[in-house]
């Protein structure tokens, strides 16, 4: 059998159609002839110092870990031989990600260029084992030999783009005396440097301010829904004769808005996200949920006259991170709102302990126990989603599929609905955003434009007057990011590249266009996600604005950092539509 | 020896999202347990020595792995575990039977009690050797304490027969 393919060229054939995603596994020969050809990548595993042979299994646990990046492990022939069995315990968990190529020199080139006992002059009867016989008997979806650098670079797109897992034999010429690879640095902080790399965002769309994003997956196809919002005299959820409709409220898919006739009455072709929701008009409480599954047919909203008038106070609460080892400190806040009787309670996201990275009945156990942690609360709660609540997305961790069918924000709205919603109360117009958007494993800070275009049209409707405190998880503006610095090694880094450019994860992407939309009505926005109480001012042409995050429920406890950030609560005053400063509450004593 | 609440405990515990085994006959039974326990995946190696560099894969791109095998298959499997352990200092847990520790009927004057233990202290292990079903939780929180102190923890299993 000829050979007749340079490694170093064979290598330079696939950097040159090498993804920016993939990841490359290298050892041996190959791992020598790859450091010299070119810069390194982060998402090079340069496998040097080794264990001879095992460059294949950590190339499949890399691809089980990681179903969404293709691995290509160069591995040479002498190691292919010390670890043949790592064909078939490949093929038995059959990543599709997987491509495994075997660099067959037919020699131990870096000892001296002795003869493998796969190949010819290693064998008394001269006949060389045929590598890719071996991977087709063991299952590899596809296998190729390529003896010709011309034949490698011809097909070198449409091998690596096949279906998994694959395996590649190329005939290489040996290079007697050709050197083992030098490590190229302290294993342990390429480890380290690796992991980072492959953990952090990579986003390759172009990802503007409000331009839409992953939730564009998760619209449903439109269905005509019909129904009323009315007067609930009697309490018994059913319009009856006599009950009045309420004129001009707006109900909304999340995507439109519409409004109420002069009876009460609406209808839509609801296309947004499976549900319909009415923002509830002031001096009103809806009775039940504020929203309901657009499934066709009618669906209608009873009120009740609510006692809320122009002076009140509410609460603003985040970061429950709800879980039966945490559930005291979710009724440690409910013993708060016993004694303070605010009208309501905001919860600004993170609600649940973790739903990202677990199976679903762990996800599905914490959101229950959430959901009855706050019906047992004196008053209403308006809880927003923080990226706790993505249900799966690291799906390196959790194992969920994108096609599960409460993957991402599914499950958040299945439970509570809409992931932003409008109402109002004593005058001032009260909007939960949702400002965590996902691309592929990743949550990032951001308003996706379905969202942004229906804040317009929400706002619309309201006069000059109508003051809007607007409440969500990942903040729209904070100082955090400057104080605690870039961490690009935690699970959660700070940083992402979002359409080409490196941004903060950890703030609202974009916020410009939010605040445009919101305007001089803006009286003050709330967020969550640091788990501390942060207060900002700025003084501008259109008065003042101010930002405020406040503590988070579930801790810390006794104070944690050089500022001794602690657990808690803020509470607002309301007078004639102004809202104060808010007051933080420490959930200890 | 080990009822299914205790592994899918210790599953659960250290948070683990794949389990790397070559089975034996006491830990071959735990299979079962493991492939119905949600947001576990069992994968099954040829040879011991893969399951270390497979679970250095694992724990590289981001997922929680847990080597289950034999200590016969520790001995196999020193140089890759030389590798992933020390080398590139991922703290990986195993689980390890400890072949005829309870029972040497079946093959009197085993050497695995002669090797096991002095082999685990020469790779660096952190072992803790438990030899009744009740001591299982100290060894799951023996292998959490290891990985919080970023060491090599094995929850060493006193086995009864080959």
């Amino acid at each position: 059998m000829s050979r007749g393919i340079p490694l170093p060229e064979a290598l330079a054939a696939f950097r040159s159609v090498r993804s920016d995603r993939d990841v490359v596994v290298t050892t041996m020969g190959p791992a020598r002839d790859w450091m010299a050809g070119g810069a390194p990548h982060p998402l090079d595993f340069v496998l040097v110092p080794s264990s001879m042979g095992q460059a294949t299994s950590l190339g499949l646990g890399l691809a089980l870990a990681r179903p969404d990046r293709r691995v290509v492990v160069f591995n040479g022939d002498g190691s292919m031989l010390m670890n043949l069995g790592s064909l078939v315990t490949i093929t038995a968990e059959a990543p599709a990600n997987l491509v495994v190529v075997v660099c067959d020199n037919g020699a131990y080139e870096v000892t001296g260029a002795q003869p493998t006992p796969g190949s010819a002059a290693g064998r008394v009867g001269g006949d060389p084992i045929d590598y890719t016989a071996l991977a087709s008997a063991a299952g590899f979806r596809s296998v190729h030999r390529f003896s010709r650098l011309a034949d490698w670079e011809e097909h070198l797109t449409t091998v690596l783009s096949g279906p998994g897992p694959t395996f590649v034999a190329l005939d290489t010429i040996p290079v007697p005396g050709g050197k083992g690879p030098r490590s190229p640095g302290p294993a342990p902080d390429r480890a380290r440097r690796f992991m980072a790399a492959l953990a952090a965002p990579v986003l390759a769309l172009a990802i503007g301010a409000g331009s839409l994003v992953a939730q564009t997956a998760e619209r449903v196809t439109p269905v005509r829904v019909a129904g009323s919002v009315f007067v609930d005299r009697n309490g018994n959820g059913a319009r009856d004769p006599g009950e009045p409709g309420l004129a001009g409220v707006a109900v909304s898919d999340q995507i439109s808005v519409t409004r109420t006739d002069g009876d009460g009455r609406f209808a839509m072709d609801a296309a947004g996200y499976g549900l319909v929701f009415v923002a509830q008009p002031d001096g009103y409480q809806v009775r039940g949920p504020f929203w309901k599954a657009a499934t066709g047919g009618s669906v209608d909203f009873p009120l009740a006259p609510s006692v809320a008038g122009g002076a009140f106070t509410f609460i603003h609460a985040s970061d429950t991170h709800v879980s039966e080892a945490s559930v005291a400190r979710i009724r440690r806040l409910r013993a708060m709102v016993d004694s303070l009787k605010p009208a309501f309670v905001l919860i600004s996201g993170d609600l649940v302990r973790d739903a990202l990275r677990v199976p679903e009945a762990e996800a599905r156990g914490y959101y229950q126990l959430f959901e009855r942690e706050i019906a047992a609360f004196p008053v209403p709660v308006y809880p927003v989603p923080g990226n706790h609540e993505i249900f799966g997305i690291e799906r390196h961790k959790s194992l969920i599929s994108e096609r599960h069918p409460s993957y991402g924000k599914r499950l958040y709205r299945s439970f509570f609905g809409p992931n932003y919603y409008s109402f109002t109360v004593g005058g001032v117009h009260f909007v939960g955003l949702d400002t965590v958007d996902y691309f592929d494993l990743w949550y990032f800070g951001h308003v996706d434009a379905a969202q942004l275009e229906w804040l317009g049209r929400d706002l619309a409707a309201l006069d000059r007057a109508t003051p809007v405190v607007t409440f969500n998880h990942i903040p729209l503006v904070s100082g955090v990011p400057a104080i605690d610095g870039i961490d690009e090694e935690s699970v959660a880094p700070s940083l992402i590249r979002l359409g080409g450019r490196t941004q903060l994860r950890h703030v609202v992407q974009g916020n410009d266009s939010v605040l445009a939309v919101l305007g001089p009505k803006l009286e003050i926005a709330l967020g969550g996600h640091f788990h501390r109480r942060e207060f900002l001012r700025y003084e501008t042409m259109a008065g003042t604005r101010r930002f405020a995050q406040t503590a988070a429920v579930t801790g810390p406890v006794r104070g944690e950092g050089p500022l001794g950030i602690r657990s808690g609560i803020t509470l607002y005053h309301v007078a004639d539509r102004r809202v104060d400063d808010g007051t933080f509450i420490p959930l200890d004593p | 020896m080990f009822a299914p609440d205790q592994i899918v405990a210790l599953l659960r515990r250290l948070g683990i999202t794949h389990v790397v085994t070559v089975p034996d006959s006491t830990l071959g039974p735990w299979a079962e347990t493991i492939v119905s326990t949600p947001g576990v995946r069992l994968i099954r190696v040829c040879r011991e020595g893969e399951a270390w560099a497979v679970a250095g894969g694992l724990h590289l791109g981001g997922a929680t792995p847990l080597v289950v095998i034999q200590c016969t298959g520790l001995f196999e499997s020193g140089d890759a575990l030389r590798n992933v352990l020390h080398d590139w200092k991922l703290p990986i847990p195993a689980v390890i039977g400890y072949r005829s520790y309870l029972n040497q009927e079946t093959l009197p004057g085993d050497t695995c009690l002669v090797y096991t233990e002095p082999i685990l202290d020469a790779w660096g292990f952190q072992a803790l050797l438990i030899t009744e079903p009740d001591q299982f939780d100290a060894a799951v929180e023996h292998l959490f304490d290891c990985r919080a102190a970023g060491t090599p923890g094995v929850a060493l299993i006193a086995e009864g027969k080959a």
